[in-house]
């Protein structure tokens, strides 16, 4: 039954699992009896073994960030993709709805709805939120504080104020800096960037990601960028919903907010 | 249009098509483009296979497209494997040793020393996880094709392994003269 040579191809099949039952069966058999073919089969499993090991350096593109939306940071595909959702938060029902925005390809960053913070004063922000902790980065004294309500809400979230700084964005306005922890390390930034000349219209909240930054925006009389990191999606946008919320509805109930708020305290993705 | 369950599948295989695209291109970032703008391209189509088989082989076959189409003047100087290698493939005689091949970096030095045509096969099937069946639809050839290729890019990979000093040689010329004999 064994005495037909087993070929390295067929061996090569054998330790994918690609042959046919019967034909397993006998090259089975066959590699019990011989220690050579016994040999080659346990080559040919770490040669597979090694080859598979090597998908692994890569890392997984994240999916999970991905919206069916590109755009273009600076010029520069952002990481290739870049995230943009449209999130409504339902403040008498208590209901969170996350709805992609539509298609738009790269005229999304130009679009006159998203253009209030130019990609340098992004990169910018993104930079102090990475840097927060350090010394250096404490901000000017003289910069408003965030808006209480605001620190509030995220409080809710379990998320505490830690220090507030600031930042100088390219048009020389300076951007106040507001930074929370929470209990399992989760790290947030809100930033809100005072008018200059004529106030902002309203535009609706974008969240978006950069590389593994989360980024959210919005106007409402003033701008506002929160950016965290590894932070879940879901918390993430409950949090900016409802920021969001709190600043573009007049007479909107900040304790429906914080009961929101009060369900998104799930633990970091970092 | 890409619907959730779409979403899921991407999830579910995305570390293995990142894996087949830096086999691909060797370069981490490169990998990452190119699973991102094959998803892109998936995300613009009208049509998007349902069934989890099809859909895979679908989007892996638009990163492999997406990468010859950006290195199609240098594929034109490397004939494909079956053209280059239409001799049968056999176990080199000198075999290295199970460990020195469980060295990562021996082996992935071997594996990217490889032409495109082996690492392409090679990846399909030990880093993407496709089945022979499913290679086969990917690449437009019958089953026993993907098998003869993908035993032809192992014994290459080993020869490389033992031939060109990546490992030191090991197996005994007695162990080999039973075999021979």
């Amino acid at each position: 039954m064994t005495d037909d040579p087993v070929s390295f191809e067929t061996l090569s099949a054998y330790v994918d699992g690609e042959l046919s039952p019967k034909e397993a069966a006998r090259v089975g058999q066959a590699v019990a009896a011989d220690p050579v073919l016994a040999r080659q089969v346990s080559v040919l499993q770490a040669l597979r073994a090694g080859v598979s090991a090597i998908g692994g350096e890569a890392g997984p593109v994240q999916v999970d960030a991905l919206e069916p939306k590109t755009r273009r940071f600076g010029g520069r595909r952002l990481a290739g993709f870049a995230t943009v959702a449209m999130l409504s938060l339902s403040p008498a029902a208590g209901i969170l709805f996350f709805q992609p925005a539509e298609m738009e390809g790269d005229r999304v960053l130009a679009g006159s709805h998203l253009a209030s913070t130019s990609d340098v004063d992004l990169r910018r922000m993104a930079k102090a939120y990475e840097s927060w902790g350090a010394p250096a980065s404490q901000g000017d004294a003289t910069v408003a504080p965030t808006d209480p309500r605001l620190s509030r809400m995220i409080a809710a979230t379990g998320l505490r104020l830690v220090e507030t700084g600031s930042v100088t964005l390219q048009s020389g306005i300076t951007a106040s800096q507001a930074n929370y922890i929470g209990p399992n390390s989760c790290r947030l930034s809100l930033f809100e960037i005072p008018a200059s000349g004529t106030v902002p219209a309203t535009t609706p909240l974008v969240i978006e990601t950069l590389n593994d930054l989360q980024i959210a925006r919005w106007s409402a009389a003033r701008h506002y960028v929160v950016i965290s990191h590894d932070m879940n999606h879901a918390r993430f946008a409950a949090i900016a919903g409802s920021l969001t919320t709190a600043t573009q509805r007049d007479g909107v109930n900040d304790n429906n907010l914080i009961a929101v708020l009060s369900l998104a305290r799930e633990h970091c993705l970092g | 249009m890409f619907t959730s369950n779409h979403w899921a599948m991407l999830h579910a295989m995305s570390r293995r098509l990142t894996g087949y695209a830096f086999a691909l291109t060797r370069d981490r970032d490169k990998a990452s483009d190119l699973v991102q703008n094959a998803i892109i391209r998936a995300m613009e189509s009208r049509k998007v296979p349902d069934d989890d088989v099809a859909f895979r082989v679908w989007i892996a076959r638009i990163v492999r497209n997406l990468w010859i189409d950006e290195h199609r003047a240098h594929l034109r100087q490397n004939a494909w494997l079956s053209a280059s290698h239409p001799e049968g493939a056999d176990f080199p005689a000198d075999l290295p040793s199970e460990d020195l091949i469980l060295n990562r970096m021996v082996i992935r030095q071997a594996f990217f020393a490889l032409g495109t045509d082996h690492r392409d096969v090679l990846a399909l099937v030990d880093i993407a996880g496709f089945s022979y069946d499913e290679a086969a639809k990917l690449l437009d050839v019958n089953r026993g094709t993907i098998m003869s290729r993908i035993s032809r890019a192992r014994e290459k990979l080993l020869r490389q392994l033992s031939d060109e000093g990546i490992v030191p040689l090991r197996a005994s010329a007695a162990r080999r003269g039973r075999h021979d004999g």
